[in-house]
């Protein structure tokens, strides 16, 4: 796709182009995080020019939400992937899961220019008559020759999103697990730290280390 | 005096549509008008009478006397008559005009006055004693001393005990209120915040005194009708002005009647004195008093027209008062002649009559309907019409001619019209078809049409019927305002023939009229949907405040005049599509080489009120092309009205209001490299009503892009949807076909997994509680050697296990799709 992008790029979609480089795309960001907040955490890695949420009216309100955070350089949005990719980085207090930070991508922007090109050429010196024209929709009837084609994609396409529905819902089950079971887990850890300042401040330690000498 | 006599003109202009009075009572009521204006009585009509009310006065009658009730008037609609009595739509008391069903406070001694509703109004014939009938509100302490709630509260008086309605004088109402109907039901016109804060009193209840309970009004809205208890348009927006203001409306109404109506009266205001002044010059051979009036008024143009321009309401008023005086005198003479004259349709008269004025008036003294619908056609079409005037006996051959000249003029003439210009025409043309079969309808209500239709702002129109006239134009004028010179010419056309239809009222009118009215809900449909949609609810909403009454037409007038002077501020658009009237009079004229002609022109369409240079550049850009320059103008606005108005919401609010609706497909298994506006493009080419499409972000390892397509009704969207399913859509390059669901949000997650809820435990610590805020308030890196780290490492876990799913996933569907291709292809995808 990006490769017979090429020969359609105009010089916004360079920009644009320019500007997807340079941007990093965040997933698995909570909620509660703000764009502020965002800016302050990129904000360790170099300038961010600009940064917005993605938001997509398909996640749940209140599940993950995506990010897009614009850098001033291709190199600071880097560093700022390969930190955040190596180190679990925690955006909020209390917050562990870590945001997933990868290299932002042009079909993330909804409102990226079309490669479509608004005109064809001149000529017919394009090597692939596809890209310069304007793709349309048709409509395949009972009975056309491609009848039976169309019909089989689409039900395959229907299965897809199933199963792609399925997994996430897989997924956001093991996700309710293992944030339960880190509940579980970070409350025992603070009882037992809770116990071990008791010991501590109640001096039990010392009693202790007296009694057994 | 002369109030009264003006208000009773106004109040005749203002017939309600709603009642259809048969030509017969329109006869009647003209002769009884005759009579009583030579022998000076107040009261209008002759006194029927009818059965029996439900009385009960337990208001003190108030002593007024006879000689008080003077300030009392009847409107003029009636609403029905038995033989005892004379119901009555409206009355005038003091200059404010109360209606049936408005809200009035009711004299209470010293007391706070009793706050009720007009249900009836009505004159018994024996005694001459006005009567009304009130329900009444109930305030909480009416019912239960004890109970506690708002002050502002009202509950309607429901059921068949004493103490629902009362029969009383008349003179017993004090003054309107404002009381507010706060029912949810669709048919009752919310009132916002503001509206509520600003009303004396409001009401969402009934009281049952049957039961002694209240219920909510809409369980018996159906009993009482529906405008009976359900706010007015106008209830909601008046702010309750204070009298003396509606009696300067009502004055300055008066005035312009006044000049028409009695043209003996010198006191008129100082804008309309230089017409009175001419009517000593006129030296023609008046044939009726309607048709030397509005001479009179065009020689007041040569004086005062050239000086002065600008769109106003009381000189269509007058011109429609003298035409519809012209009818009234010409019994025969239906309201359509009036109307049809009411604008340019003086001016083209005018013109006849001075070319050969004994014919035209033969004509008109023959009560001839010809000339009418000549007129008609003249009006519309006034450069097209004027060479066929020259006889009286031309007819239909005529009036085929002249169609065709329209059409060669519309093809001309494309860009000389201005949209509002049009608008106008065709609204007064179907305008005058309707009025021509109803035969009731006065040119003063069709005015106020003209006038609200060209302000795109249709204030009455009650009659379902009307409706579709009133769509139309404003429809219209939105396809105008989008492309804003094609559209010109079916406009034209369609004007062409229905002007035809109405020229020949007597043999077409009644057939005409429906098959146009037709057209129009047909026009009406074809044209952008949500904008239409938006008028007709508009529309929808306008029927109960309609109820035409001088107040409506004070209102209509103001907002002319504001609007005007608004638009002389904002590159004049009112203006200019007088001037572009005129200029198409004046080229008509010039063809004539009728010199003085000319200098009438201006006047039809122009006011009196705001002195304007401009006139005179006016009538000198006449005679070229200088047209098309000075229609793109007016264009321009309206365009850039128009989107004001209609701004598109942002995505994310339409999608959330679409949502609501059942407006939203979610379309899958596009193209992932395809844009938004690509899809948008693609789909609406091929879709029926699509609003908006957005597709949604996501990364390219998800082998198909989703799109979000908003529709502009749940019906449209069903539709899309059940031909998809039936059919298959398909990327016309690679077949790829598209699935659509319809799209309903997905439900909250209680919470976002992942966020320990370590606030709550961090104040089970005690120690280090500090360093801990520090710690985990910031965007950080965990460090290896902490729970934290642990732990995030542990979603980075999850985290990777989703990805590589996702990505076995793709991999398998891309596999599966790739085998159906080859499978299935012949054509080598």
């Amino acid at each position: 796709m990006a490769a017979e992008g090429v020969l359609t790029i105009s010089e916004g979609m360079a920009k644009f182009q320019e500007r997807v480089s340079r941007s990093v795309f965040l997933d698995d960001v909570a909620p509660s995080v703000t764009l502020a907040t965002i800016i302050t955490a990129l904000g360790q890695f170099g300038k961010v020019l600009n940064a917005r949420m993605l938001d997509c009216p398909l996640s749940p309100k209140l599940g993950p939400k995506r990010a897009l955070v614009e850098m001033a350089t291709q190199r600071e949005a880097e560093r700022a992937i390969k930190e955040i990719q190596e180190h679990p980085f925690i955006m909020m207090k209390g917050i562990l899961r870590p945001v997933i930070a990868r290299a932002a991508e042009a079909s993330l922007y909804p409102e990226r220019p079309s490669k479509i090109r608004k005109t064809l050429p001149d000529n017919g010196d394009r090597k692939n008559a596809d890209i310069g024209r304007k793709p349309t929709f048709c409509w395949v009837n009972r009975g056309d020759p491609d009848w039976d084609f169309v019909c089989k994609q689409k039900q395959l396409a229907k299965k897809h999103v199933m199963e792609c529905q399925y997994l996430m819902q897989e997924l956001k089950k093991e996700e309710e697990k293992l944030s339960k079971e880190q509940e579980e887990r970070a409350a025992s850890f603070l009882d037992k730290f809770a116990l071990v300042d008791a010991c501590l401040r109640d001096k039990i330690v010392k009693q202790l280390v007296e009694v057994s000498d | 005096m002369p109030h009264r006599a003006t208000t009773r003109h106004d109040e005749k202009l203002l017939k309600d549509s709603r009642e259809r009075a048969s030509g017969e009572s329109i006869r009647r009521i003209e002769k009884e008008e005759r009579a009583m204006r030579s022998d000076g009585l107040h009261i209008l009509f002759s006194w029927l009478s009818q059965g029996t009310f439900p009385s009960g006065n337990d208001i003190t009658n108030l002593g007024v006397s006879m000689s008080e009730e003077a300030d009392i008037q009847w409107g003029t609609i009636q609403v029905s008559a038995t033989k005892a009595n004379i119901f009555y739509y409206s009355f005038f008391s003091e200059g404010v005009e109360y209606k049936l069903y408005d809200n009035v406070q009711v004299y209470n001694g010293p007391r706070e006055p009793y706050i009720g509703k007009i249900i009836k109004l009505w004159e018994e014939k024996q005694s001459g004693m006005k009567k009304v009938l009130i329900r009444w509100f109930l305030r909480l302490r009416d019912l239960d001393s004890q109970m506690e709630g708002d002050p502002k509260e009202l509950y309607l008086a429901f059921g068949k005990g004493i103490g629902v309605t009362n029969e009383n004088d008349l003179e017993v109402i004090c003054g309107k209120s404002k009381v507010l109907c706060t029912s949810k039901d669709v048919r009752n016109k919310q009132p916002s915040a503001s509206d509520l804060k600003k009303a004396d009193f409001f009401f969402s209840k009934i009281y049952n005194v049957d039961l002694q309970h209240l219920s909510p009004v809409q369980k018996v809205v159906d009993k009482l009708g529906c405008e009976a208890v359900y706010n007015k348009e106008e209830w909601v927006t008046e702010t309750l002005k204070s009298n003396d203001e509606q009696i300067v409306q009502s004055k300055s109404l008066q005035v312009s009647n006044h000049e028409t109506l009695s043209k003996q009266e010198p006191e008129s205001t100082h804008y309309l004195k230089p017409m009175l002044k001419d009517v000593g010059r006129d030296k023609e051979q008046k044939p009726s008093r309607g048709s030397a009036l509005k001479r009179k008024q065009v020689l007041n143009a040569e004086e005062v027209g050239n000086k002065k321009l600008k769109a106003s309401a009381s000189i269509v008023l007058s011109m429609a008062g003298a035409l519809s005086m012209e009818s009234r005198t010409q019994e025969k003479l239906k309201a359509s002649a009036s109307i049809v004259l009411s604008m340019a349709g003086a001016l083209s008269m005018e013109s006849r009559t001075q070319e050969n004025a004994t014919r035209s008036n033969e004509v008109i003294v023959n009560k001839n309907f010809k000339v009418d619908g000549q007129q008609v056609l003249s009006k519309a079409h006034l450069p097209a019409c004027t060479p066929p005037q020259t006889e009286a006996n031309m007819k239909k051959s005529c009036q085929l001619a002249d169609t065709i000249k329209v059409d060669e003029q519309a093809a001309q003439s494309k860009l000389d019209f201005p949209p509002c210009d049009s608008l106008l025409i065709t609204t007064k043309s179907v305008n005058v078809e309707k009025s021509s079969s109803f035969k009731t309808i006065s040119a003063g209500e069709i005015t106020s049409l003209e006038v609200d239709d060209a302000l795109e702002r249709p204030v009455s129109n009650s009659q379902i019927s009307r409706q579709p006239a009133e769509i139309k134009g404003l429809s219209e004028d939105d396809q105008i305002a989008k492309e804003a010179i094609p559209t010109s010419s079916p406009v034209h056309d369609g004007l062409g023939r229905a002007v035809t239809g109405s020229s020949n009222p007597r043999q077409l009118v009644e057939t005409d009229s429906l098959p146009k009215v037709d057209r129009s809900a047909v026009n009406l449909t074809s044209l952008d949907s949500s904008n239409s949609k938006a008028i007709i609810s508009e529309v929808q909403r306008d029927p109960p405040k309609m109820a035409d009454n001088s107040s409506g037409f004070v209102e209509a007038e103001k907002s002319l005049v504001k609007r005007s002077i608004s638009n002389l501020k904002a590159n004049r658009e009112a203006e200019v599509s007088a001037k572009v009237t005129a200029s198409m009079i004046n080229s008509t004229l010039e063809e004539k080489n009728v010199q003085e002609k000319v200098n009438f022109s201006p006047l039809p369409e122009s006011g009196n009120f705001v002195k304007d240079s401009d006139s005179k550049e006016v009538n000198l850009s006449v005679n070229s092309g200088s047209h098309i320059e000075m229609k793109s103008v007016p264009t321009n606005e309206l365009v850039k009205e128009k989107r004001r108005i209609f701004k598109e919401l942002p995505w994310e609010e339409n999608l959330l209001q679409g949502l609501s609706f059942g407006k939203v497909l979610l379309l899958q298994n596009l193209d992932p490299s395809l844009t938004s506006a690509d899809v948008r493009e693609m789909l609406k080419h091929i879709l029926q009503g699509v609003s908006d499409v957005r597709v949604i972000p996501q990364e390219t390892i998800c082998p198909y892009g989703q799109a979000l397509a908003i529709f502009d009704s749940r019906l449209l969207a069903d539709n899309a949807l059940q031909e998809m399913e039936i059919k298959c859509l398909v990327l016309a390059s690679n077949k790829r076909p598209v699935i659509a669901t319809k799209f309903k949000e997905i439900s909250n997650l209680m919470r976002f997994p992942g966020h320990l809820a370590l606030d709550k435990l961090r104040l089970s610590r005690n120690l280090g509680a500090d360093d801990y805020k520090k710690a985990v308030s910031t965007s950080h890196s965990s460090q290896p050697n902490t729970i934290e780290y642990e732990m995030a490492m542990e979603w980075r876990w999850l985290q990777e296990i989703t990805e590589t799913c996702q990505a076995e996933l793709f991999e398998k569907q891309k596999k599966e799709i790739d085998e159906i291709r080859k499978s299935c292809n012949r054509k080598g995808f």
